[in-house]
């Protein structure tokens, strides 16, 4: 069964973080019933995210010396002058049909993000978290425990040949919220969420055959990060909030999820 | 007089100057415009520092300064920015050593972003570069909530074919 445009545009929502509950819900169940829009839910992931990257390299070719000057200018000057040059520019290029190199001299501002070695590779799923991680408010991961908590866990530890429960999951006062099913190149990725406080934190296993990797955290995009690997899965602690916080959480997860 | 919402107008330009610039771009389809563009909305940004509300996002008061001085220029001519502008003809030609992943560049990306229809183009920096909702899209567009929703889920639908067709 070929998927239809609709379908598009709810996968686009849902990617996007904009669907409410009862439709991400309702998603959640056909993405688990049915393969096509499972396939066409990866197709339509990367697109966001390739373009937000090639974007962020355009900046570096912004004229900002230039701006800068005449803004310097502008701030200085009392009145701007009446009739700027600016708008002649403007309308003859509108009234043309211009041609344009939208990323002409772009060269130095190319991107290698996940280009290269294995430890980039591994790290793609990651940064996919980090993108969406964005897009969460206290109100993603419910203003109640899901009530299938258990269930959900159960099923992730099948799926990613985890031991998980609610008990392991609890750690120093936190406790898990809810659990997903995502998906990511094709391996199954578990998400389970919590709320530290109002921020949302969430705990992300990727079962994808990744070497052992040792523990480490970082800062990125403004969310503290640890991650790890082994036995074959790469493990993922990521939230807003104070890097030591997140680091004793995750290293007290790696030792109860081991 | 408001002294502090014209204190953070005056302050806070600078800091946006390289995303007002990129939006530009993208709606004009042309470097030097989009430079020009910049300049005139400082300009009217520092003329109407009073109408700022302190304790709101700056850069969206100035982004919605930019597009309504660009579609009033190119009302003006009564020559509204078609989606021939930024055309995916004049090809980007970068040498592809470096990639965002497989196959894909960020010059691919962007010719692909340009060749999109300006409404989608528009919708799709707004909320994939600029993190605006699709709430906060959809005011600043003037369009309803499921446009921008359409437009999106189009350009993705596209960018992907195109991206598609470069791995094959």
């Amino acid at each position: 069964m070929a998927t239809s445009d609709e379908d598009d545009r709810e996968l686009t929502a849902y990617l996007d973080g904009e669907l409410d509950d009862v439709e991400r819900a309702a998603l959640d169940q056909r993405l688990i019933d049915e393969p096509m829009l499972r396939a066409r839910l990866e197709d339509l992931r990367p697109a966001a995210e390739h373009t937000r990257l090639a974007f962020a390299a355009l900046l570096d070719t912004a004229p900002i010396a230039d701006m800068r000057t005449r803004l310097d200018a502008a701030l200085a000057a009392p009145r701007a002058p009446a009739a700027p040059p600016w708008r002649q520019r403007v309308a003859a290029i509108a009234a043309a049909v211009a041609i344009v190199a939208f990323g002409a001299g772009l060269t130095a501002g190319r991107l290698s993000v996940g280009s290269g070695d294995v430890v980039a590779q591994h790290d793609d799923w990651r940064q996919s978290v980090v993108k969406y991680m964005a897009l969460y408010t206290p109100e993603s991961f419910g203003e109640a425990v899901s009530p299938r908590l258990s269930e959900e866990l159960a099923s992730l530890s099948r799926r990613l040949e985890a031991p998980l429960d609610v008990d392991r999951l609890k750690v120093d006062d936190l406790s898990p919220r809810r659990a997903e099913l995502l998906q990511y190149d094709g391996a199954p990725l578990g998400q389970i969420g919590y709320l530290d406080g109002a921020t949302p934190v969430a705990f992300c296993i990727l079962r994808d055959g990744e070497p052992d990797a040792a523990f480490e955290t970082s800062s990125r995009s403004g969310f503290a990060v640890a991650s790890w690997a082994q036995g074959g899965r790469g493990f993922m602690l990521i939230g807003k909030i104070p890097l030591d916080r997140l680091t004793t959480l995750a290293h007290s997860l790696k030792k109860k999820t081991g | 007089m408001n002294n502090g919402a014209r204190e953070e107008v005056r302050g806070g330009l600078e800091a946006h100057l390289a995303r007002l610039w990129r939006y530009a771009l993208s709606l004009s389809g042309a470097r030097d415009v989009a430079e020009d563009l910049v300049q005139a909305t400082c300009v009217r940004a520092i003329e109407r520092a009073d109408q700022f509300q302190t304790g709101t996002r700056l850069d969206r008061w100035l982004f919605s300064i930019l597009r309504s001085i660009w579609l009033n220029e190119s009302r003006a001519r009564r020559v509204r920015a078609g989606q021939g502008v930024l055309d995916s003809g004049e090809a980007l030609s970068v040498d592809g050593a470096h990639e965002i992943e497989t196959n894909i560049s960020a010059a691919q990306v962007l010719r692909a972003v340009g060749a999109l229809p300006s409404a989608q183009r528009e919708t799709v920096l707004l909320v994939y570069v600029e993190g605006y909702s699709y709430r906060e899209a959809a005011e600043l567009l003037g369009a309803p909530i499921g446009t921008v929703m359409s437009r999106l889920a189009a350009a993705r639908a596209t960018l992907t074919r195109t991206h598609e067709t470069k791995d094959a």
